[in-house]
This record gives C-alpha cells, structure tokens and sequence, in this order.
C-alpha cells in the first residue's frame, strides 16, 4: 500500500502540490510571524544589551530617603555617585561607571535667531576612553571626549560639524519656595553619529551622547541613575551583584539593590518588547485565520481530487483493498502532501523574513529588524502546523472517497447528492448555533458587553459558516439563473457548472467567505469607530479650525492682523476672531472667558455654538456640573474694567464660558485676541487637509505663539490612525483571502481536468475557445461574487455588532457603513476570482475538440 | 423491426443518382484529396492516414469501414475540421478546409457539421432540449419551430426533452444527439460509431432516424462503424485498411459488408 501511495503522490505530484498552495502560503506566513518576531527580539536584545554587554552587575539606584531625613518632604533618596568608591573596592571589581541618563530641551541649528524647534532628547553619558565600560559605537565621526562635545543619534537630525543647543532642566528644588533658576543654554558641537542599529526606541526619542561629567552637571528631577560594575573575568556575577549591592547600601545608608548584568538585561528586554510579544501574538491570530481558510480550501481540493479518482479506488476496492487500506493510502497521500507543502512554506517564511530584514536594514524604517534568528521551534511550528491542517483537512474525503462500493469501477460517476445526512446534521448544528447566538449577539452588543459578545459572535460565525453549506448553492443558483439569462450559452453553462457539485460550490465560497467577512467587519468597524469617535470628539470644538493664543489670557494675545491672514487663506470660508479674558465668575476666580462676536455664528460647526445673547453666559454642561450651575442662575461678572450680572445656559460645545462680545467688552474692554475661528470648505473631505497645512503655515509666521486646533484637526489625526490600521489588518487578512482565491483557482482547475471531455464536445460543436474561456470565468466571478456578497453582508453586520460592543459603554454609538468601500470588497473579490480563473480557464480552452471523443 | 437491408437502395434518393457513381466536384458534399495524417514525430511517428482521396455525394449515406486502427476515426476528424491533416486537401460543400484557421473551422463546425459521438454527446448541465438546440444557441440562432416539431417528433422523447442527460438511457441521449446534429440543417453529419454503445434495438433506432433524414429531407450523413448491420443502412461503404482506401460496397447489405471485410482482412 506504501508503494501504491508513493507512486501516486509521484503520479499527481504536480497537481497535489499545485492544491497544496494554500497550505504552502498560510504556513509562510506563520513563519514569518514567528521569525520575525523571534528576529526583532533579537534585535532589540542586541541593541538593549549592549551597555550591558561588557558589566557583571548593575547596581539599581536608591528609591528610599535617608531615615534621617523622613520627615523632609523635599528629601530625595541619595546619589549612587556616592557608593561610586565603595563599590569599586569590592573584590574583583575592575571598573565602575556611573551612567546618569538626564533630559533637556535641545534644538539643532544652533545660531542665534533661527533655532529649529527645541525637542526633548535623552542625554546619556559615555565613559572616558580605555574603560571597559565604553560601550557606544558611532556610525560616523567620533565618541566626545570632552564637555562640549556631543554624539547625536540619527532622530537628531545633525551632522559631525553642526552646533546643538541645550537647555538644561533647573536642578532640583531642595527647600519650600526655593525656586531654582534654569542655567543657561549651552552650545554643544557635534563630533559623531551614534549607531543605534536595531534599538527600537532610537527613532522615538532623540538620544544624545556626552561625557559623564556633563551630564551629571545637568542632573535635574528627570534624570535616572544606575552603576555598571566590570568585573575580572571568572567571578561569579551572582556573588558580585550581592557583594556590590551591600558595599552600596553600606556607602549611602539606604538600601540598595544590584542584579547581574544578565538579569538587568531580560528586565529591559522585557519592558521594552513586551508589547512587541502582543503583535507577535495579534499577528499569530492573523496567521491562525489563514491556516483555518488553507484548511478548508486543501480539504476541498482533496474531495474533489479524491472525487476524480472515484474509479480507480473503486478497482482498488474490486481487486481486494479493503476500506482501511484505501483510508490509509489516501491520508499517507495527505501526510506526504502536507509535508512537503510545510516544508516549502517554512522555506517561503524564512526567505521572506530574510528578504524583509534586508529591506529594512537598508532604509531607516523605525522597525528592530537586523539579521535573521530563526528558532528551531519556529521551523517545527511551520512543518507540524502545516502538515496537521492538510492530514486533519484530508480526513472527511478520504473516509467519504473510500466509503466508495467497488461496483463504481463499473459505473460512470455519480453526482454527489445534496441532501446528504451530512448536510442535514450540518443545516441542524448550523441553526442551532447561529440563531441563539445572533440573538445574544444583538442582545449584548447593544449593551455594550464586549467579552459576552465575542462570546456570542463565535459560535454566531461558525453556525453560519455551517449555513452556508446550503445557503450558497442557493444564492449561486438564484444568481446564477440571472446570469443565464444575459450571458447567452456561456452564462448558461457557468450558472449550471456553478452549481453541479453544490458541496464544492459551497466549500469553494466559504474559504472565501471568511475572509471577506472579516475583511469587512474591519471596514465597518473602522468606519463606524471612526463616526463615533469624531461625533464625540468634534462636540468639544466649536469651530472646524482654531487658532489659539499659547500664552493663553497672558499677555498681548495673537496679533490683530492674523485675522485677515487667516481668512485669506485657500479653502478657509469663513473666519472670526475671538476675544477673551479672565474675570471672575461667580466663585470663581482667573476664569477665562470668551467673548464671541456676532459674525462667529458664520464659522462655528453648529447654531448652538454661535454667540449667546446679550447678558447671558452660556456654559459647557461639563462646566455646569462642576461648578454647581444651574440653567437660569445669575452669575456676577467681574473684569478689570467692569461688572455684569449673567444669566446662564447651559449648553453649546465649548467647555469655556463664553458671552457675546460686547457683553465682554464690558467686563474688559480691549480685551486681545485669544483664538481665531476658521470654517472650511468641505470639513469631512480631503482637501480639509491642505487647507490645514496652508493655515498652519500662515500661522506659523503670523502668529508664531499659537497653536492649531478645531475639530477637523481631530477628524483628520483620527483618520490618519484608522486608514493605517485598516490598512495592516486588510494586509494581514488579505493573506487568508489570498488562499481563499487559490481555492477557487484550484477547484476550477480540477473540475476543467474533469470536464475535458465535455469541453471538447463544446467544441466540436462549435464553441468558440473564448466562449469556453469566459465560461471559466464567469463561473469564477459567480462563486466569488455571491461569497463575497454573503460576506460583506455578515461582516457589516459583525462589523456593526462589533463597533456597539466596544463603544456603547463609553459614548452613543454612531454607526457608519461605508457602502463605497463594501462594494469595493465585493467588487475586488470578485474580480480577483476571476483572475484566479484565468489559468484553468485557458487550460479549458485549449482542450481541442477531438478531446470529446477520448474514452 | 429491421427494416429490408437493401431497402436504402430502392429510396427515392437513391434512385436519383445511379448508386456507385462517383458524384462530382459540384454535387460533393465531402471530399479529401490525398489527405494524409501523421501523428507523432520521428520513432514514434504513425501514419494514420496515408493519402486518401474520397468523395461524398450531397444527400447520401455512407459509412466508413475497417480493422481497428485503420484510421477511421482519424479520416473523420480530418474531414470534420475536428483535427488537421498534415498534408492533402479537404472540402465541406464549396469550402476548402484544409488550411482554415481555429477560428474559421469553429464556425465551420457550427454552422455546418453535425455530429453524433459514441458516447459523452451531450452537456450534463443542459438538459435534452437544450443540447438539441445548442449548436444554434452557440450561433445565436432560433430554431425554425416547423424544423424543430419535425425533428423532436420523430426522437418520441416527449416529455423527457426537459429531462438532464443522467436521467435518460443510452438510446435516448444518442436520439437526442441525432436532433442537435440535424437541426441546423448542416451540410454533413458525421457520427463515429453512433450505436456503438447501444443495443441492437436502440441502435436501430437512432440508424432509422439517420437513414430517414438522408432519405425525405436529403440531408448528407457520413459514419464509421464497425457493425456490418449499421453499415447497410448506408447506401455505400467505404473501406480503409492501414489509413488507405480498400475498397467501396455499394448498396451493402450485413453479408456483403461482412465479406468485403473478411477479404481485407485476408
Ligand atoms: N493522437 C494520436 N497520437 C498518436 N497516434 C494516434 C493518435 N490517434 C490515432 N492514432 C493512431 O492512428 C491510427 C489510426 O487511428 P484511428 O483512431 O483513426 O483508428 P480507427 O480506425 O478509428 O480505430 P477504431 O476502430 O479502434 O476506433 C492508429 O494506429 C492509432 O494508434
Ligand atoms: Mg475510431
């Protein structure tokens, strides 16, 4: 029985590999999930260990205050530089270095006058030359030697030869009402590039290397301490640590903690990768929706594979093979298939890792790729998941195939009946599943109850994915009577081919079902979060666009003249400027108040937002809450120039008092300009964008002590993160709709090794071969187009579900379907099956006619 | 139940032309000139056809006879536009076929030829109906409904006509071949062993339909068979023996079919 086996994984091998594709592409991208991840860890544990590298023990800085000083709440816990000397006496010590990391404001373009922005950058220390402890590299130029100096990372933004411009934080206030003055700005010239390769955080935060006497000259309240301690090699770092940590604890007279420098390292690989772990593990359930579609579409493929040799097992059967025996070849045939698959694919996975890990070693992408790690446990991963899912896949044909009386030898093939037992068992369990859980679903959704409405969406899936088992012949068959009747003998022949073998119809659509499912519960998520979301957040602006005033009510406010500037602007349709002041307000005192005026009501987003009436002063209802307001209660004004009695109202969208102009002009007559309130043309579009950045950059020279603000501010941030997140997770579910298209190619491909001879018959009788071939194709676009219809429909619906579980809680939902990007599914779905049809179907066309008489 | 095996001699086409004579260029509904067909190359070459020259007469019945493997099929394919020849030249009505381009020979075949297979004649998913009529639904042509009555009568399927080909008997579906065959009026129908996978009295049947066809509505027909019975339902029997001419029968009857065979086979 081997033998036979093996000679028919030889016979077919081409076909059996060609249907084992999908196996081959959901295994690649496992491993690539679990090869990246294990790459990127190394990466990062290369890059974070590598101050540790040349340490055997840290020693932790001090959390607690001398017991003599407990009772100053300004005490802070003791410098480690003072356990500097006793550490170093510890036996075996070879070096200590006392890393102060502290940050500063520094900004690049050092000349006075036209200083880039000042960001906050990390400083870190570099040990003097001839010290083990040195550890950074640079890229290009040179470690400084010398206060004065500096080595910048790349995020930086200079080069060997610039000049930098620090500010240091004021350093620590000891005493009550001591206010410590900030020192002055030091220059620093740049002597190298550090090379931060693989460190994940380097392109977040810019890192600034100096000597170790800067930095400890600009400790502040921000900076951190810890000791590396080199050691002679051969002492035991365990031993070391507890040796180092007393002789510290004796030195500062607080208690001192030391790990081996092993340790520490795991400590901050585990900090910083730890969310990199839970992509790994979002990536994974990605992976896990693939291997799950390849498993449905290889099971498929081996029922009709098995299906065309119906014959030859029958003879098995007649010339005395008994059912296990058959059983056993076929699911031999599955293992051998599934191996080889795995194998290919873990190939595939690592290639494409090393590939990636390339690209990004080549550009500056902030992603901690270098090298390749491939863990044995990945590759077993690979070659066991692979071959599990196609031997598990192959298990259902192979009993129905072998199941086979040896009688069919002598009979032509049977179709395979519908209303199986099977079907029926199916239809039940489908039903049972799906409809108590849509209405659980639907129940807790709306409640907002996330976990119960996973709980309820899963079982609501797989009983409909069961439905589908007879739903989908159906739907292909009502659709496919509507293609019948335009597409002439072609869509004839696809609505019927379409349907001829309804289980491999509705496998066919399922595979591409799920996917498609997903895919758009994905844009209906997104696009309902992101309804929801802007509906909330855009209540709290009043305007589409602000400019506001960042030394807010202090000082002279934003310039007069930005106003014209601001409605010159491009797309801008309306502006207003908008004074303010503090006053008193009630009991409060100092509260900022807005003065609108009357043309405001042309800019603001919403009537309820324009200028109150005269003697009113309208309050946000956060506000209110807060301080006890009530609609209708009289307020006392008080300004600098002026008192008003003010009735309140409560409402409107900003959470500021605000009254009409004149009403403030009362209360502080000239009072500046505090914001400048832009509508714009098309808010919700695109070309907001533009006209944002114009503005900006208006502001930016009229007005440089502003900010931009507004509601379409907001709305856009907001996009920006949903497309790229829907993006990567229509990547990442593209993969399994991807193997869910190589089923329709393969099912086709085989049914056209089936219908050769009928192909032929065509054409001999006449069917032009392009006829032949859109017959192919249509069949494709059928089974494609009602799957991905079906599933767009449960996914908007799963979609909408989804959205209600995760935000009812927290806001009213606003739920969005955004049938522009549905149809785009459905519409590249369909689409892509056709083009997977486009192989088989020029295989169906090149049948020559005389094919109709073979057998 | 058999009818007369000399009776397709005494018909009234028949005695239009005096049986045997050669019909011409012009009244030829078929012919071959030195048609020769080689498949394979080299070793492994096989002459199938080797120089054959044969002329069908508009409105007769002929079938094609020999040993197994003597190329029959082959001349078949090669006067059908089914396959090409490699070398000599071959005509359906005024059209030279030999040389015609994949797309003009589909057109050929489906506006006129017909054919009749063994076996697997019609398309599972059509029903009888449909199949009879597909040629024409391929073409984008109704069927002449007088046309259609007459030849769908004569099949006696009645109701099963919306029938799927798995539901009806061998008979039938070859019955319902015939019709599609017939129904565009082609200029020949060609059938390769039509009753080879019936019964005597199913083969009898579907033989009565194609001999009535030549017979009251002229139509031309041409078949290969190996069974001497069907072949005198011809008017003529053309011989090949290792892909050559060996001989015609005219008026043949199941002995004198069988004879000349056995003398080839000698
Ligand atoms: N596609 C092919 N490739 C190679 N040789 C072929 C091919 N088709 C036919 N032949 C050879 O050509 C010769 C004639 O074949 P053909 O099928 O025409 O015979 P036939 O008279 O129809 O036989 P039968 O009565 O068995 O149907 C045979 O020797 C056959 O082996
Ligand atoms: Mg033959």
């Amino acid at each position: 029985m081997l033998r036979l086996t093996l000679a028919q994984v030889r016979h077919h091998a081409g076909r059996l590999l060609a249907s084992a594709t999908a196996v081959v592409i959901a295994v690649a991208f496992v491993v690539v999930t679990l090869v990246g991840g294990s790459t990127a860890a190394a990466t990062v544990r290369a890059a974070l260990a590598a101050p540790y590298l040349p340490a055997a023990a840290v020693v932790e800085a001090p959390t607690d205050v001398p017991p003599a000083d407990a009772d100053d709440p300004f005490a802070v816990p003791p410098s480690l530089a003072g356990a500097v000397d006793a550490v170093r006496a510890v036996d075996g010590v070879t070096d200590v270095a006392l890393d102060t990391t502290t940050y500063a404001s520094v900004s690049t373009g050092g000349s006075e006058g036209e200083d880039g922005a000042a960001t906050t950058a990390q400083f870190v220390p570099v040990q003097p030359v001839g010290s083990p402890l040195r550890w950074q590299q640079v890229g290009d130029g040179r470690l400084p030697e010398r206060p004065g100096e500096v080595a910048v990372t790349e995020r930086v933004g200079a080069v060997p030869g610039d000049v930098v411009t620090v500010q240091p934080e004021p350093p620590l206030a000891t005493a009550e009402d001591e206010e410590p003055a900030a020192p002055a700005p030091q220059r620093l010239e740049v002597v190298g590039v550090l090379d931060t390769g693989g460190d994940p955080t380097a392109s977040v935060t810019p890192r600034l290397a100096v000597t170790a006497d800067q930095v400890a000259a600009w400790g502040s309240s921000t900076s951190s301490e810890e000791l590396r301690v080199a050691a002679a090699p051969g002492t035991d770092a365990q031993a070391l640590a507890s040796a180092v940590a007393a002789a510290a604890t004796d030195a500062l007279g607080v208690p001192v903690a030391a790990q081996t420098a092993d340790d520490a390292t795991d400590a901050v690989v585990s900090e910083t990768t730890g969310g990199a772990l839970q992509l790994v593990s979002v990536l994974l359930a990605f992976a896990v929706v693939s291997v799950l579609v390849a498993g449905l579409v290889i099971a498929n493929t081996f029922a009709v594979l098995l299906a065309q040799r119906t014959r030859e097992l029958a003879l098995l059967r007649c010339v005395g093979a008994s059912r296990a025996q058959l059983r056993r070849g076929v699911l031999l045939e599955a293992l051998a298939t599934g191996l080889a698959a795995s194998a290919l694919g873990t190939a595939l996975g690592i290639a494409i890792t090393a590939a990636g890990s390339a690209v990004v070693a080549r550009t500056d992408a902030p992603i901690p790729l270098q090298g390749l790690s491939v863990p044995w446990w990945a590759v077993v991963v690979g070659l066991v998941l692979g071959t599990l899912v196609t031997v598990v896949a192959a298990t259902s044909p192979a009993r129905a195939a072998t199941r086979v009386a040896p009688l069919a030898a002598l009979r032509p093939l049977d179709v395979a009946p519908l209303r199986s037992r099977g079907g029926v068992a199916r239809l039940v369990a489908g039903l049972l599943l799906a409809v108590p859980g849509a209405v659980a679903l639907t129940w807790t959704s709306l409640r907002g109850e996330l976990l119960l409405a996973l709980a309820a969406g899963v079982p609501t899936f797989l009983g409909v994915v069961l439905l589908c088992q007879r739903g989908v012949p159906a739907a292909v068959g009502l659709v496919g009577r509507l293609l019948a009747r335009v597409g002439g003998v072609p869509g004839r022949l696809a609505a019927r081919n379409s349907v001829r073998v309804p289980r491999r119809t509705a496998a066919t659509a399922t595979a591409l079902l799920v996917g498609v499912t997903l895919v758009s519960t994905f844009v209906v998520g997104a696009a309902s979060v992101r309804a929801t979301t802007t509906t909330e957040l855009e209540a709290q602006y009043p305007a589409d666009v602000q400019v506001v005033d960042a030394g807010y009510f202090d000082g002279p406010g934003l310039p007069e003249d930005l106003l014209p500037a601001v409605a010159g602007t491009p797309g801008v349709t309306g502006a207003a400027a908008v004074r303010g002041a503090l006053v008193d307000l009630g009991d409060v005192t100092e509260q900022p108040l807005l003065g609108l005026p009357a043309d405001v009501d042309g800019v603001v987003r919403s009537s309820t937002a324009g200028a109150p009436a005269a003697g009113e002063v309208r309050v946000g209802p956060g506000y209110a809450f807060v301080n006890g307001l009530a609609d209708g209660d009289v307020l006392t004004a008080t300004g600098p120039t002026g008192t008003a009695d003010l009735v309140v109202r409560v409402g409107g969208r900003n959470d500021l008092p605000v009254v009409a102009e004149a009403d403030l002009e009362r209360l502080a007559a000239a009072a500046p300009v505090a914001e400048v309130w832009a509508a714009v043309a098309d808010p919700e579009g695109r070309g907001a964008g533009e006209t944002v950045d114009a503005l900006t950059t208006t502001v930016s020279s009229a007005a440089p002590d502003s900010y931009v603000a507004g509601a379409v501010l907001v709305r856009q941030g907001l996009d920006q993160v949903l497309d790229v997140l829907l993006l990567v997770v229509t990547a990442l579910l593209g993969v399994a709709v991807v193997i869910a298209l190589v089923g329709v190619g393969n099912t086709l491909a085989l049914s056209v090794v089936e219908r050769r001879q009928e192909l032929g018959l065509l054409r001999a009788l006449g069917q032009p071969a392009r006829d032949v071939r859109r017959t192919l194709l249509w069949e494709a676009g059928l089974v494609a187009g009602v799957a991905s219809l079906l599933g767009v429909g449960l996914g908007v619906a799963f979609g909408l579900a989804g959205t209600s579980a995760v935000l009812a809680s927290a806001a009213p939902v606003v739920l969005d379907v955004p049938w522009l990007q549905v149809a785009a599914v459905v519409a590249v779905a369909t689409l892509a099956g056709m083009v997977a049809s486009l192989l088989p179907a020029r295989r169906a066309a090149a049948v020559p006619p005389v094919a109709a008489m073979a057998g | 139940m058999h009818p007369a095996p000399s009776a397709p001699m005494t018909g009234p086409t028949a005695a239009a032309r005096p049986a045997g004579s050669r019909p011409d260029a012009t009244t030829a509904a078929v012919r071959a000139e030195g048609l020769t067909k080689v498949h394979g190359r080299g070793d492994a070459a096989v002459t199938a056809l080797d120089g054959v020259d044969v002329c069908v007469g508009r409105g007769t019945f002929t079938a094609v006879m020999g040993p197994s493997g003597s190329g029959k099929s082959t001349l078949l394919h090669c006067l059908a536009g089914l396959d090409t020849a490699t070398s000599g030249r071959a005509w359906v009505g005024s059209t030279e076929i030999t040389g015609l381009r994949e797309k003009q020979l589909t057109r050929l075949r489906r506006d006129r030829i017909g054919f009749v297979f063994q076996s697997f004649n019609l398309v599972p998913v059509l029903t009888a109906h449909e199949n009879a009529v597909l040629p024409l639904a391929l073409a984008g042509r109704q069927p002449d409904p007088a046309w259609f009555d007459e030849v769908v009568g004569r099949l006696g399927l009645g109701q099963r006509l919306h029938h799927r080909p798995s539901e009806m008997s061998g008979g039938q579906q070859q019955r319902v071949a015939v019709a599609r065959a017939l129904l565009p009026r082609p200029d020949v129908v060609f059938a390769d062993e039509p009753t080879g996978n019936l019964d005597s009295r199913a083969g009898a049947e579907v033989l009565s339909l194609l001999r009535s066809a030549v017979r009251e509505t002229g139509q031309t027909v041409v078949m290969v068979t190996h069974d001497p019975v069907a072949a005198s339902y011809a008017e003529r029997v053309v011989l090949l023996a290792d892909g050559r001419l060996a001989g015609e029968v005219h008026a043949p009857t199941a002995e004198s079919v069988l004879s000349a065979l056995a003398a080839l086979g000698g």
